[in-house]
C-alpha cells in the first residue's frame, strides 16, 4: 500500500515537472504576432478599469487606430482588440472576453470583415485570433465556431501548430513568460515612409441594400445584442480604403441595422476628406493607412469621440497606468542641452520636423534672450519659403517687435518684453496658441496649414531650395518642443531651465607640424593626375584651418582646377575651389562666397586661405586680399584635391596641368606673421617616368579567325603621354570591319590610345589618341600604314602619300600593349576579335618621317 | 485512427485505464470493442472484411477439430487439408480483390492489348482497407496452426475475434501467431508499474522513430523521388539513404509503439526487427527485418514448398517464390515485385558464391573476425538492400531506372557544401536535427546489437536522471516531431486584411 502510494505520489509529482517544462516550451514556441496574439494576451496583463474604449475588429482597426494617438490628443484610454481578417465571432469571442476583465465606456468596431463573405477564415488567421484567449468555455466556442474542423484539436492544444518555429526563434519569443507583463499603451508601428497612391471611388449613387452574408451576419447581431446587454454603447466605423460596390450594399444594410439599433455608424469611406485624408498620400496599401494617414485618422477620430461621447480625459487621472509615465518625457521630441548662441556665425538644427504632418500637434516652450544687434532677426525657423507657400513657424524681430510668424498674414505680435522672454507656441490641429511670459498672448485658427518638410533651426532660416540664410545674432536660453498640445496649465507653469553657455570659440593655433605636406613637385598633366589630401575640409563645418599653396600660373590654354575640396551640389555649391579662368585670371572660391584675382603670367604664385569657423582671410603672395569674410555653409564630406574637382558623386574631372611647389594644410589657424613670411624652397621634382623600349618586329604574318587569335606584341605605346614612336603596317583589307591594331584604354570616362581599322572597302579608321579620323583606302587589297607619333603630334603615311599631319591629341598614360587582331577590354582581356590580315608590322622608337 | 494522432492520445489512456479497472474476465471484450472501434476509426463498413476473415477462420479451427486427427494420407486428412483449402481460398480471394483487382486488370489490359484486344472491364475503385495484408495473414496463419495442430482450437469466438482484431498490431504488425498471442488473453495482467514504464518508454522510443525521424527526412525522401528529374549522383544517394531510414523509422517506430502500447497491457508481441541494417549479408537481413512477415512466409510457404531439403535449386526456386510473393504482398506493383526478387536473387547470388568467396577471402588473408571486415560487410549489405529500396519507394518502373541511371552521373560533391542540400524541403535546422536523431537511432542499434537494453539501462539510473531522459525523450518528439496543420507563415503578412 505504501509504496503505491509513492508510486501514485511519484507519477503526480513526474506529470507536474512535465506540465512545467511543457509550458516553457510552449511559451517559447507560441506565435508572437503583433496582430491578433499580442493584443489579446496582453489584455490580459492591463489593471482593472484601465480601458475606456475597446476597439475591435480586423487589420483596418488594428493598422489604422493607433490608441497611442487617442490618448496624446484627448486622453482617451483605447485599446485595440484587433487580429488581421479578424471575422465577427472572432470580435464577438475578444468581445466577450474582453468585458470579462475590463468595463468600457464605449466600444468601437470596424465593419470592413462584417461585409465580407466567409464560412471560416483562413486557418492562419483563424488561429491568430484564438491563440491569445485565456483558456475558457468562450475559447471552446471561439474555436468551433472559427476553425475549420478538422484544425479544432491543434487550435485547441497550440503546440500542434506552432511547435514548427524551433527553427525560427528570436530574442523576443524569450520573453512572453508570465512574469513578464506588458501594459504599455498600444502604438502602430511606423510604416517608413510608404505611400501607395489609390483611389476610393463614390459610391454615393449605390444605394441599394444587400443582406449580410449568414454567419458573419449572425455574429455581427450578437455582437450589437451583447453591447446592448451589458448596457455599453457600440459605434460602428468602416475606416477608408478601396471600396467595392458589393461592399457598399452591404454597408447601407449595416446602415439600417445601426439605425433601427440606434447605433452610429461612421462610413469614412464617404467622408474620408473630413478627416483630412488623402486617397494619394496617406496609404501604404490599397486596406491601410500610412503613418501621415494613420495621424489624421486617429487624430479625428479622437477629437470625434470626445465631442461626441463622455470620455474621461486620463491623462490627468494619475493612477491611471499610461499616465504614470510623465508626458513631459514621453512626448518630448527636443531638448536644447546648452544655450544657443547665435552670433551671426551659429546655427543649430534640431532636425525636428515640425510641419511634416501639418495636422499634428505640437508645443515648443522656449527662452530667448530678446536683445539683437540689428533688426530682422530670427531665433527660430521652421518655415518654408515658396513663394506661393509661406507657411511654418518662424520667430523673428522687427522694428522692436517679437513676432511669431505662421504665414504670410497670419502672425502674433508681441511688444512688452524684457532682457529675455519665455515663449509657448502651441499647436493643436488648425489652432494656434502663443504665450508670452506665461499670459495668453494671441490665438489663432488657420483655415489651412501645408507640409513642409524642413527642420526647425535656431539662428538662421532656410530658403526655398533649403539653404540656410539669415544667420542671426540672437541667442536662445532653453528650448523643448513636444509632439502634443500641452495643457494651459503646464504651459503657463513652465519654468526653463538653467543650461551652460556654450564655450567662447577660441580658434585654435595651428601648430607647426602641418596636417598635410605635399611630398614632392607636383605636376598635373591635365588628364588624369591629381592628389588626393586626404582632408576633409568642410567635413565639420564650423571648423578651422589653414591652406597654404604655392604653385606656378604656366602659361598653358585654357581653364584648369588648381585644388579643391568642393561640392557639386545644384543649389548648394559650397566649399574652396581654387582655379584658374584664364591665364594671369584666378578664382577662388571659399564657403559659398567668390572673389577673383589677378596675378602675373608665369609666376609662382602663394595663396594661403585661412577659415576660422565661418569667417575667412586669404592672403595672396603676402597681402591679405580677403578680410573676416563670413561665409556659412552646410558640411562637405569630399576631400581636399589637388589638380582637379570632383563631381556629386565623386568624379574626379577637371584636370589641370598645375605644377605645384609647396601645399600645407594645417588644423587650426596659422598666425598671421608667419604667412606673410611663407615663401619656402620648392620641393623636390618628381623624378619623370622612363618610357618603355619600343623595338618589335612581326616575325610573321598574321591571319585572325575572329574567334580567338590574337597577337600580344608586348610593346607599351603610351607608358608615357608623351611617348615618341613610328608604327609600320602592310595589311589587306579583307572583310570590312576588321580591327587590325589596338592599343586603346577602354575607360568609359577617358578612352584612349590608338585603334587602326579598317571601316569599309574603302576607308580606315584611326583613333589617334583621342582623336579619330578616316582615312580612304585605295582599291588595291593590299596598303602599307605608317603612324608616327612625336610627342602629342601624330603624323600619318598611306602608301607613301602623307594623309594626315601633326593631329595633337593630348591623353593620359596607358600601360596596356598593342594588340594585333583583338581589342582589351578594362580587365585586359582580349575581345572583339577580328579577321586581320597583317602582313608586316615594325614599332620603333625612331622618329621616321621624311 | 493513427497512432501518432491526437485521437491515440486519448483513445489509449482511456482504453488501458478501463482495461485496468474491469474485471479479468470481460477484459477480452472490452479489447475487442476497442479494437474494433479502432479500426472503424478508418472505414466502418471495412470492419465487416475484418469480421468475416475472423468468421471463417475461426470456422476453420472448428472444423478441422470436428474432422479430427489423422494420419498423414488418410483420406479423412484430405478433409482438414479441404478447410484449410476453403479458409485460404475465401481469405485470399478478399485480400486479392480489395488490393489486387485494380493491378490485375491493369497488366490483362497491357497483356491483351499486346494481341490487339481490347479487354474492357470497367475499373471500379476500390479503397485499399487498411492493414488487410496483416490481419488475413494473422487469421490465415490460425488456420494452419490448427491444422497442424500447433494451437488449440478456440471456441470462444470472441476471444478468437481480439486475437484477430488486437488495436496495437492490427494495421501494421506485427502478425502475431496464434500460439503466441491467442492465450495471452486468458492470462490475468496486473497493473505493473515497471512493465507500464517500460511499454510506455518503448513507445515514446517507437514515436521518436516515426515523427521525429521517419516523417522529417520523409521530407527529402520525397523532394528527391517525386522530382527526380531534377536531380543526380548524390542527391539521388542520399535520398536514397535517407529512404532507408525513412521506411526502417516508419515501419520500425511502429512496431514500437505496437509492442509497447501491448505491454503496457500486459501483452508480450513478438520482435518484428532487430537492428537489421547491422546485418552482415541480405540473407541475415531477412532474418532481422519484419520478422513476423518473413517467418509466416518460411512457416506456411517456404516450408510446405520444401524448403532447403529438397536440393539446392529448389531451395533457390523456394527462395525466389517467397521472396516475389513477399514483393507482391507489399503493394500491388511490379515495383513491389522487382524489389522482392532482387532480395531472393542477392540470397541465391550469395549462397552460390559463397564457397569462391571463401576461398578468395583465405588467398587474400582476410579475416572474417576483424573489425574492419565486418564494418565492411555491414555497409556492403546494407547498400545493397538500400539498392532495392529504390524500387520499393518509386512510383513506377521507369522511375526506378531514371534513379539509378541518374544516381551515377553527374556526381557533384559540392551540394554538400553550397547549401543546396537544404534546399530539398528540410532546411538547415531541419536537417541536422535529422541527422543528429539518426545517430542516436545508430547508437541505440549498436548497443541492442551487443545486448546492451537501454530501458533496462535507464531504469537503473537515478531518478532525477531517468527523469531527464524521460521528458527529454518526450519534449524533442512534441517540439521536433512531424505534426500539426501545416503553417503558412507567409498567410501572416496582416496587412492582407
Amino acid at each position: 500500500m505504501k509504496d503505491k502510494i509513492k508510486k501514485i505520489v511519484k507519477t503526480i509529482v513526474f506529470l507536474g515537472c512535465f506540465l512545467v517544462g511543457l509550458y516553457f516550451i510552449c511559451s517559447i514556441l507560441k506565435f508572437k504576432y503583433a496582430d491578433g496574439v499580442k493584443p489579446m494576451e496582453n489584455f490580459y496583463d492591463l489593471p482593472e478599469d484601465t480601458v475606456d474604449v475597446l476597439l475591435l475588429g480586423s487589420s483596418h482597426m488594428g493598422m489604422n487606430v493607433d490608441p497611442s494617438i487617442l490618448w496624446d490628443e484627448q486622453g482617451i484610454a483605447a485599446y485595440a482588440c484587433w487580429g488581421g481578417m479578424q471575422p465577427t465571432w472572432n470580435t464577438y469571442y475578444f468581445l466577450k472576453e474582453c468585458l470579462k476583465y475590463q468595463t468600457p465606456k464605449l466600444v468601437v468596431m470596424d465593419t470592413y470583415l462584417a461585409v465580407n463573405d466567409l464560412e471560416y477564415s483562413a486557418y492562419e488567421n483563424s488561429v491568430k485570433n484564438v491563440q491569445g484567449m485565456r483558456f475558457s468555455e468562450d475559447k471552446l466556442e471561439a474555436i468551433e465556431a472559427g476553425v475549420e474542423p478538422e484544425y479544432r484539436d491543434s487550435v485547441l492544444l497550440g503546440l500542434p501548430t506552432y511547435h514548427y518555429r524551433y527553427g525560427s526563434l528570436t530574442a523576443e519569443d524569450f520573453s512572453s513568460f508570465f512574469w513578464n507583463k506588458n501594459t504599455d499603451i498600444q502604438t502602430i508601428e511606423s510604416s517608413g515612409g510608404i505611400v501607395q497612391p489609390i483611389s476610393i471611388r463614390d459610391t454615393s449613387a449605390v444605394t441599394e441594400k444587400a443582406e449580410l452574408s449568414e454567419k458573419l451576419g449572425r455574429y455581427f447581431y450578437m455582437i450589437i445584442d451583447y453591447c446592448r446587454e451589458k448596457d455599453i454603447p457600440l459605434m460602428l466605423v468602416t475606416s477608408p480604403y478601396d471600396v467595392q460596390e458589393i461592399e457598399q450594399k452591404r454597408y447601407n444594410k449595416i446602415s439600417e441595422i445601426a439605425m433601427e439599433n440606434g447605433i452610429e455608424f461612421l462610413n469614412f469611406n464617404n467622408f474620408y476628406q473630413e478627416a483630412g485624408i488623402n486617397p494619394e498620400t496617406d496609404f501604404r496599401d490599397p486596406g491601410h493607412l500610412n503613418d501621415s494617414g494613420i495621424l489624421r485618422y486617429s487624430t479625428y477620430l479622437a477629437n470625434y469621440l470626445r465631442q461626441n461621447y463622455e470620455l474621461p480625459d486620463r491623462r490627468k487621472d494619475e493612477s491611471h497606468i499610461w499616465a504614470q509615465k510623465k508626458e513631459t518625457s514621453e512626448n518630448i521630441v527636443f531638448a536644447l542641452d546648452e544655450q544657443f548662441v547665435g552670433g551671426g556665425l551659429n546655427y543649430r538644427d534640431t532636425e525636428v520636423k515640425l510641419y511634416d504632418n501639418p495636422l499634428a500637434s505640437y508645443t515648443l516652450l522656449t527662452e530667448i534672450s530678446t536683445e539683437c544687434d540689428s533688426e530682422d532677426q530670427v531665433w527660430m525657423s521652421c518655415f518654408s519659403e515658396e513663394p506661393d507657400n509661406y507657411t511654418g513657424l518662424l520667430i523673428n524681430k522687427k522694428d522692436g517687435k517679437i513676432y511669431v510668424i505662421f504665414n504670410a498674414i497670419s502672425r502674433i505680435e508681441i511688444t512688452e518684453f524684457g532682457e529675455t522672454l519665455k515663449l509657448a507656441v502651441v499647436k493643436n490641429g488648425l489652432n494656434y496658441k502663443v504665450y508670452a511670459d506665461g499670459s495668453l498672448a494671441g490665438e489663432l485658427t488657420m483655415d489651412k496649414i501645408s507640409p513642409y518638410e524642413g527642420t526647425l533651426l535656431l539662428g538662421c532660416q532656410a530658403d526655398a531650395e533649403g539653404r540656410r540664410f539669415r544667420y542671426s545674432d540672437t541667442d536662445v536660453k532653453d528650448l523643448e518642443v513636444y509632439d502634443i498640445s500641452l495643457d494651459e496649465q503646464e504651459v503657463r507653469e513652465w519654468e526653463p531651465r538653467e543650461l551652460p553657455r556654450p564655450q567662447e570659440y577660441q580658434a585654435p593655433a595651428a601648430g607647426s607640424e602641418a596636417d598635410y605636406e605635399l611630398a614632392q613637385q607636383f605636376a598635373g598633366d591635365g588628364a588624369e593626375k591629381y592628389l588626393d589630401t586626404g582632408i576633409p575640409l568642410y567635413q565639420d563645418p564650423g571648423a578651422s584651418w589653414t591652406v597654404m599653396a604655392q604653385f606656378g600660373e604656366t602659361s598653358e590654354i585654357g581653364a584648369g582646377v588648381y585644388f579643391s575640396c568642393f561640392c557639386e551640389e545644384e543649389s548648394n555649391y559650397r566649399g574652396l575651389l581654387v582655379r584658374r579662368l584664364e591665364p594671369g585670371n584666378i578664382n577662388i572660391m571659399f564657403g559659398n562666397h567668390s572673389t577673383n584675382v589677378q596675378v602675373e603670367k608665369d609666376s609662382v604664385i602663394r595663396l594661403v586661405i585661412t577659415k576660422e569657423q565661418a569667417s575667412y582671410n586669404i592672403y595672396l603672395n603676402g597681402k591679405k586680399i580677403i578680410s573676416d569674410e563670413m561665409s556659412a555653409v552646410d558640411e562637405y564630406k569630399g576631400n581636399l584635391l589637388i589638380g582637379c574637382q570632383e563631381t556629386a558623386e565623386g568624379e574626379k574631372f577637371r584636370f589641370s596641368d598645375i605644377k605645384v611647389y609647396n601645399f600645407e594644410v594645417y588644423d587650426g589657424i596659422v598666425g598671421e606673421s608667419r604667412i606673410m613670411e611663407w615663401n619656402p624652397d620648392y620641393k623636390e621634382e618628381q623624378p619623370g617616368k622612363e618610357p618603355s623600349p619600343v623595338d618589335y618586329v612581326l616575325p610573321h604574318p598574321f591571319l585572325g579567325d575572329g574567334i580567338s587569335e590574337f597577337v600580344d606584341t608586348g610593346i607599351q605605346l603610351y607608358d608615357t603621354a608623351d611617348k615618341n614612336w613610328t608604327l609600320k603596317l602592310k595589311f589587306r583589307k579583307g572583310e570590312a570591319g576588321q580591327m587590325l591594331a589596338t592599343c586603346f584604354a577602354e575607360e568609359p570616362v577617358n578612352y584612349r590610345g590608338l585603334i587602326i581599322n579598317v571601316l569599309d572597302e574603302s576607308t580606315l579608321s584611326l583613333t589617334l589618341g583621342q582623336t579619330a579620323k578616316e582615312v580612304e583606302l585605295p582599291p588595291q587589297p593590299e596598303s602599307e600604314l605608317e603612324i608616327i607619333k612625336s610627342g602629342y603630334m601624330y603624323t600619318v603615311i598611306l602608301n607613301g602619300e602623307k594623309v594626315l599631319e601633326n593631329v595633337e591629341s593630348r591623353t593620359s598614360e596607358y600601360d596596356g600593349t598593342l594588340h594585333l587582331g583583338c581589342a582589351v577590354d578594362i580587365d585586359g582581356n582580349e575581345f572583339r576579335f577580328s579577321k586581320a590580315e597583317i602582313l608586316e608590322m615594325t614599332v620603333s622608337d625612331v622618329l621616321q618621317n621624311e | 485512427m493513427l497512432f501518432n494522432s491526437l485521437d491515440f492520445l486519448i483513445f489509449f489512456p482511456v482504453v488501458t485505464l478501463i482495461y485496468f479497472l474491469i474485471p479479468h474476465k470481460i477484459r477480452y471484450i472490452w479489447l475487442l470493442i476497442c479494437s474494433y472501434y479502432f479500426y472503424m476509426c478508418w472505414n466502418a463498413a471495412y470492419a465487416l472484411l475484418l469480421f468475416t476473415s475472423t468468421a471463417i477462420t475461426y470456422a476453420s479451427g472448428l472444423a478441422i477439430q470436428a474432422a479430427g486427427k489423422h494420419e498423414e494420407n488418410d483420406p479423412e486428412r484430405l478433409k482438414s487439408k479441404g478447410f484449410v483449402a476453403i479458409s485460404f481460398i475465401l481469405n485470399l480471394t478478399i485480400l486479392i480483390f480489395f488490393k489486387y483487382t485494380g493491378f490485375i486488370i491493369d497488366n490483362l489490359n497491357l497483356l491483351f492489348g499486346r494481341f490487339g484486344m481490347e479487354l474492357v472491364i470497367p475499373k471500379f475503385d476500390i479503397l485499399l482497407p487498411v492493414g488487410i495484408s496483416f490481419y488475413i495473414f494473422q487469421a490465415l496463419s490460425y488456420t494452419v496452426d490448427a491444422y497442424r495442430g500447433d494451437v488449440k482450437v478456440e471456441r470462444n469466438f470472441l476471444k478468437y475475434a481480439v486475437f484477430v482484431s488486437f488495436f496495437p498490431q492490427l494495421v501494421a504488425g506485427p502478425i502475431e501467431r496464434s500460439s503466441r498471442l491467442l492465450n495471452q488473453f486468458n492470462d490475468r495482467h496486473k497493473f505493473d508499474y515497471d512493465r507500464v514504464c517500460k511499454g510506455l518508454m518503448m513507445m515514446v522510443w517507437g514515436f521518436f522513430q516515426k515523427m521525429v525521424i521517419a516523417d522529417r527526412v520523409a521530407v527529402f525522401v520525397n523532394q528527391i523521388f517525386n522530382y527526380y528529374n531534377y536531380y543526380s549522383g548524390l542527391e539521388i544517394f542520399i535520398g536514397m539513404l535517407f529512404f532507408a531510414v525513412q521506411i526502417y523509422c516508419d515501419f520500425a517506430g511502429y512496431s514500437n509503439i505496437a509492442l509497447g502500447a501491448a505491454q503496457v497491457m500486459g501483452f508480450d508481441l513478438m520482435q518484428n526487427f532487430t537492428q537489421p541494417y547491422l546485418a552482415r549479408s541480405v540473407a541475415e537481413f531477412w532474418k532481422r527485418w519484419h520478422i513476423s512477415l518473413t517467418s509466416w512466409f518460411r512457416d506456411y510457404l517456404y516450408i510446405p514448398l520444401g524448403g532447403n531439403r529438397k536440393g539446392k535449386w529448389i531451395k533457390y526456386r523456394n527462395i525466389m517464390i517467397i521472396f516475389l510473393t513477399s514483393g507482391l504482398w507489399h503493394g500491388a506493383s511490379w515495383t513491389y515485385v522487382i524489389w522482392g526478387g532482387l532480395n531472393g536473387a542477392f540470397q541465391i547470388v550469395g549462397a552460390q558464391t559463397l564457397n569462391l568467396r571463401k576461398r578468395i577471402k583465405k588467398a587474400a588473408g582476410i579475416r572474417e573476425e576483424s573489425w574492419s571486415y565486418k564494418m565492411l560487410a555491414t555497409v556492403i549489405t546494407f547498400l545493397l538492400v538500400d539498392f532495392t529500396w529504390i524500387f520499393f519507394r518509386a512510383d513506377n518502373i521507369e522511375a526506378a531506372f531514371s534513379l539509378i541511371r541518374q544516381m551515377f552521373s553527374g556526381f557533384r560533391p559540392w551540394i554538400l557544401i553550397d547549401g543546396s542540400l537544404y534546399a530539398m524541403g528540410l532546411s538547415f535546422i531541419d536537417f541536422w536535427i535529422g541527422m543528429i536523431a539518426i545517430a542516436v537511432l545508430l547508437a541505440v542499434d549498436i548497443l541492442h546489437s551487443r545486448n546492451i537494453h537501454i530501458r533496462e539501462w535507464i531504469v537503473k539510473q537515478n531518478l532525477w536522471f531517468r527523469w531527464g531522459i524521460y521528458l527529454l525523450a518526450v519534449y524533442s518528439i512534441l517540439i521536433f516531431g512531424y505534426y500539426g496543420p501545416n503553417f503558412d507563415a507567409t498567410q501572416f503578412i496582416y496587412f492582407q486584411f
